[in-house]
């Protein structure tokens, strides 16, 4: 099977369980809710009477913040300048990511955000087993029914990939710098070191590529073959990646592609657009909704394009029975 | 006559830069320096002739000298013991092992003061003043022979060795890059009946006499060679040159060598400023950055010199110190070093800032001669105030900017156009974290530790300097600083110097204001914290008295048009050092009112009442 070709269908079969995305959409919005109420609250409370305010609702007042951010506590501590950028939380993201410095903003907003990993693997089960299944088609009882069914082995995966991201970030991050301070000596040229270091994160974003991609096969497999042991299904992730590896990872890599591009492209409207009226404002609350519909899709599409692979390559390489005479 | 009224109108058309640039210093010292350095052994072999005169009111028969680069020499050192404690300490242990130790070795003193007594071999003997810790030899005792009088001088002939420490803070060696301060047998300073010589500490800088510096300096002749003062001659031979530098009215001498560096000349030009040559020798790598080099050095000659004095010397030198060498951002009298990274984002103001900051210590350092030992705050807290005016006055707000990713010279540069930021928001970030820690008036090296320092000597005073503006007005205060600048080039004020102008220029007497800011720990720092607006509540209960006492019940509600609201606005003060605060209330009909507080109380709830 062509890479285009898993890649076609995954987006059909996203296209066909459109409700998927609304669902799960509404979830984050809510979920989103919960935690941006207090937060609106007490902004509420410390500039609603101030002349900041009007400012603030267009534009980042850095001497506010300064002073806000100084006994920020919790979820306080997530509001920052570069949450006002098109590009900058694509950085934050990015940083987060290769040095695994999730606790930055405390342990409060990091055990949110475990939490909303398992949140995640509910949902992606209910997902997964949508384009797994020969029906395909999205029904709302079926997805969460489907949720509930694979939960445990889904929230096992997550269990396993956050323990092995943090042996990553633990024991394999320091190592490569270490290689990459051992090159770079003693130099004096900053450039040579700028580069030495870039080679370092290049590597790791490879290798974090390649562990989010044995997950997402574990997660198509435990559900795919209905599989009882989710380790095991790790194993047999990395044979089929490694068994495959041109068209796994040329397929994951095109999917990052249009991530990025989606993420560029939405970066720019938003640097462009910086509203002046409330208009303008409502404008780029609507189209930050839609990139966050956009990136919903997106992971969906990651999942069903890794099902379509996983499924049309198992059955080319599986043995042909002998027809019965 | 005539002669009287060429005088006279020479005397009008000289600017007041000529006229600064006319001044000259108390020549309390002079030296004759001739030295070569070593790239091998990371060296610095020569001889000193120092004449020092005794500019003070009373005789000394002993003589005092720093021997700064002793700071490196083992890890018992002052320093050593202090920078062990700073969160950068084991890093520069790092450094500094297998053989990255510094020291200044003096091989041999030989006295003589002219009509008093002869030529005669001196033993130094180290002291410690401030701590007695008998490992630190970072000051030098001379016993004399005679004692010598004021106005008497003494002419010293000083060989020594100074071995450059490996990345060394402000001075050493990085490969063949050779950045030379702080490296020659110096003399402190007499003054009030005593040497002011202080040992070198992690949290201090420097303190000395003004006068004439002669230095020649023997290196291979691949390497390019930046230092204090003028070129005023060079020889070349046997695969090595000679530079000699000269340059008069200055307390120090720096000097760097490094066969990689580019060099660039500009002059800079003002009509009401006397012209400056400005050398830039700079890294490859940053050929992009020459521009805003120059251009930051050109506006802190332009501003500085327009608000305060004009800078007097022929030529400055600016160094972009080589990435990792630990020497970038210090100030040296006609010299200072600064640095970019490779990759900086455009809107954090970088190198100028920075540069900005270095070239404006040849002014709070350079030509006002404050003591960096006991009164840092009145070098850097005045220079942190001044760059910040400069910085905008030059290039406006910047951009609030990140590096992604940073480590080790890495680092993806990004800007955040949409958030400006003053450049004096960086200040406020980093007293509002440290301010309690302690207060400003002390020794640098007696502040709780490096944030304590940081704060007390950069970004305490320059906010005390820009809220002293804030209140006296832009008017008073300029004058102000200009008259401090003044009437102090060439000298070494204290404290009470400037409170004193203030004082002199303020509408009323600004100790009040001194003995906070100086003497107390804490911030400044008022918030308003609760505004309420509520329709008044109607009259209930008794009112009148006697037979016309009268029950209401409850009040019949007011048309809206005659609505009357009660408001609260509840200020309270956050810091623990209280100012008068200034609040102005807006009402939703469009209506300021401008209320005054002293700020003494921890807050104060304003009521206001209206339609």
């Amino acid at each position: 099977m062509k890479i285009v070709d898993a890649f076609r269908q995954g987006v059909s079969l996203v296209d066909q369980n459109r409700k998927a995305i609304c669902v799960i959409y509404l979830v984050n919005l809510c979920v989103a809710a919960i935690f941006a109420t207090p937060l609106f609250i007490l902004f509420h409370k410390q500039v609603g009477a101030l002349t900041v305010r009007d400012e603030l609702a267009f534009k980042f007042n850095y001497a506010w913040w300064s002073s806000f951010s100084f006994s920020a506590k919790g979820l306080e501590e997530t509001m920052r300048p570069t949450l006002s950028g098109g590009f900058a939380p694509l950085f934050d993201n990015l940083e987060l990511l290769l040095s695994g410095k999730f606790a930055s903003f405390g342990w409060f907003v990091f055990a949110l955000g475990l939490g909303y990993v398992f949140l995640a693997a509910f949902f992606n089960g209910g997902a997964i087993a949508l384009f797994a299944d020969e029906r395909k088609t999205f029904t709302t009882g079926r997805f969460f029914s489907n949720a509930g069914l694979y939960f445990h082995h889904l929230a096992a995966l997550a269990t396993t990939a956050l323990v092995l991201f943090w042996l990553f970030y633990k024991l394999l991050n320091p190592a490569i710098f270490a290689v990459v301070d051992g090159i770079v000596g003693d130099s004096l040229s900053q450039p040579l070191a700028w580069f030495v270091n870039l080679g370092g994160y290049l590597i790791l974003f490879v290798l974090v590529f390649l562990i989010t991609m044995i997950f997402d096969y574990a997660k198509v497999i435990v559900i795919s073959e209905k599989k009882e042991s989710s380790w095991l299904c790790i194993w047999l992730a990395v044979k089929f990646i490694f068994g495959n590896f041109g068209k796994t990872v040329g397929l994951n890599a095109l999917l990052l592609l249009i991530g990025v591009a989606v993420v560029l492209v939405s970066g720019l409207v938003l640097t462009l657009l910086q509203p002046t009226q409330i208009f303008l404002l409502a404008l780029v609350f609507l189209i930050q909704q839609l990139v966050i519909l956009a990136h919903i899709a997106l992971r969906l599409t990651f999942y069903a394009s890794e099902t379509v692979l996983y499924q049309q390559q198992s059955a080319a390489a599986a043995p042909v029975k002998k027809r019965k005479r | 006559m005539n002669k009287v009224i060429y005088l006279l109108f020479l005397s009008l058309f000289l600017s007041a830069a000529e006229h600064a640039a006319a001044q000259q210093s108390p020549k309390v010292v002079s030296y004759k320096i001739d030295v070569k350095l070593s790239p091998e052994k990371k060296t610095v072999e020569g001889v000193e002739t120092l004449t020092w005169t005794n500019a003070g009111a009373t005789p000394t028969g002993e003589l005092f000298f720093h021997l700064y680069l002793n700071a490196f020499k083992n890890s018992q050192s002052t320093f050593m013991l202090e920078a062990a404690q700073r969160p950068d300490g084991p890093s520069f242990y790092e450094s500094v092992k297998n053989d990255g130790w510094g020291y200044c070795e003096v091989v041999s003193v030989v006295a003589a003061s002219p009509g008093n007594f002869k030529e005669t071999p001196l033993t130094p003997v180290y002291v410690q003043p401030d701590d007695d810790n008998a490992h630190d030899q970072t000051v030098m005792k001379l016993v004399l022979p005679k004692s010598v009088a004021p106005g008497e001088s003494v002419v010293l002939n000083i060989e020594f060795i100074s071995k450059l420490p490996h990345k060394g803070p402000r001075t050493g060696y990085h490969q063949n890059y050779f950045f030379v301060a702080q490296w020659l047998p110096k003399i402190g300073v007499w003054m009030d009946g005593e040497w002011n010589c202080h040992q070198f500490h992690a949290n201090s800088e420097f303190f000395a006499d003004y006068g004439e510096y002669d230095v020649s300096v023997t290196v291979p002749m691949e390497y390019v060679v930046g230092a204090s003062g003028v070129l005023a001659d060079s020889t070349a031979g046997d695969g090595q040159k000679t530079l000699r530098f000269r340059q008069d009215n200055i307390h120090d001498f720096a000097w760097t060598a490094w066969p990689n560096y580019k060099t660039a000349v500009r002059t800079f030009e003002h009509p009401d400023l006397p012209t400056v040559k400005m050398r830039l020798l700079y890294m490859p790598e940053h050929q992009k950055y020459v521009d805003a080099f120059f251009d930051a050095t050109a506006n802190t000659l332009k501003h500085f010199g327009l608000w305060y004095v004009a800078y007097p010397y022929p030529q400055i030198t600016s160094v972009d110190a080589v990435w990792r060498s630990n020497s970038c951002g210090m100030e040296y009298p006609t010299l200072f070093t600064t640095c970019v990274d490779w990759l900086t984002p455009k809107g954090k103001q970088q190198p100028l800032g920075l540069t900005i900051h270095e070239c404006g210590h040849q002014f709070f350092y350079g030509l006002i001669g404050t003591n960096e030992f006991e009164n840092a705050w009145m070098d850097e807290g005045f220079t942190t105030y001044a760059t910040s005016r400069c910085l905008f006055a030059a290039y406006g707000e910047g951009a609030n900017t990140k590096i992604y990713l940073a480590r080790q010279g890495f680092g993806i540069p990004f800007t955040l156009k949409n958030v400006p930021r003053d450049p004096r928001d960086w200040i406020v970030d980093n007293h509002r974290g440290r301010g309690a820690l302690d207060f400003m008036d002390r020794f640098s090296w007696d502040y709780v530790n490096r944030y304590a320092y940081r704060n007390n000597a950069y970004e305490k005073p320059a906010l005390m300097l820009w809220t002293l503006e804030n209140y006296l007005g832009d008017a008073v205060f300029n004058k102000i600083m200009k008259t401090y600048a003044e009437r102090n080039v060439f000298k070494h004020p204290k404290p009470q110097d400037f409170i004193d102008i203030v004082n002199e220029f303020a509408p009323q007497n600004m100790d009040w204001f001194f003995e906070k800011m100086l003497h107390q720990p804490g911030v400044v720092d008022v918030a308003v914290t609760k505004v309420v607006s509520t329709p008044a509540a109607a009259l209930q209960g008794y009112t009148g008295h006697g037979d016309e006492m009268e029950l209401i019940k409850a009040e019949e509600k007011k048309k809206d048009d005659d609505e009357v609201f009660e408001s609260q606005v509840h200020v309270r003060r956050l810091g623990a050092i209280s100012l008068p605060v200034e609040l102005l209330v807006t009402f939703e009909n469009g209506e300021t009112i401008e209320k005054q507080w002293d700020g003494e109380a921890a807050y104060k709830i304003f009521y206001f009442s209206g339609k």
